[in-house]
């Protein structure tokens, strides 16, 4: 049977798979410690933003961004296209369809958490949109991570 | 059908039978490895399109490999 797939690319798709689903986990703990650390430290925000304000509050908007797009697209930019195919596979887009699932449902949970207690006192809009991220994307790296291992290690 | 019938599969007999490793298959059928294992180990349950590429690389039908268990 004539061989489909060059081995240095099914070895290489297994290969930053692993490492994706490493990246996967740390991602989870550091930006889940990040943004707890805001929400439990928040303090009070002169308008318009100091500079190292500014400065901090983008860097993490653009994490954000880029954990987002890993979760929807899958990552592997930066790999070829029989690679990204690989990695992002029937089993791979199933089980990162499974994390946006989780995501979706974590981030309305702390909408309505926060609406609920928005009627016994005021809640800032910071902090808000930071947990709504912080429990949406958290949710969906985890998801996508825990199954991404249990696929790894089956059987 | 009874609502609790789930999809049973021969695949890994199959496998060996044809003297494939996980990867060697995976090559074949144009997936990972990861989809393999997870296949074989009842983890996930294929679309039709990945179960007639399973057959078409193993060289047999998707009823031989794939069954409906009470």
């Amino acid at each position: 049977m004539a061989n489909s797939l060059t081995t240095s690319a099914a070895e290489r798709a297994e290969r930053y798979s692993r490492k994706r689903t490493r990246i996967l986990w740390a991602e989870f703990a550091l930006f889940v410690i990040w943004q707890g650390g805001f929400v439990f430290l928040l303090k009070p925000q002169a308008a318009p933003l100091r500079g190292v304000d500014l400065a901090e509050q983008s860097a993490w908007l653009l994490w954000a961004v880029v954990l987002l797009a890993l979760i929807g697209t899958g990552g592997a930019f930066f790999q070829s296209a029989e690679v990204r195919g690989l990695m992002n596979d029937e089993v791979s887009t199933a089980n990162r369809h499974e994390g946006q699932r989780w995501g979706f449902w974590a981030a309305m949970a702390t909408v309505v958490a926060f609406y609920v207690a928005a009627w016994i006192a005021p809640v800032s809009l910071t902090l808000a949109i930071h947990a709504v991220l912080t429990l949406g994307i958290g949710a969906a790296l985890w998801r996508f991570a825990w199954l991404e291992r249990r696929a790894d290690r089956a059987g | 059908m009874p609502a609790e019938a789930q999809l049973g599969n021969r695949l890994k007999a199959v496998r060996t039978a044809a003297g494939l490793t996980q990867a060697q298959l995976a090559d074949l059928a144009g997936v990972s490895r990861k989809t393999i294992n997870t296949v074989e180990n009842r983890v996930f349950i294929p679309s039709t399109v990945l179960a007639l590429r399973l057959s078409a690389a193993l060289g047999t039908s998707v009823e031989a490999l794939f069954f409906l268990e009470a």
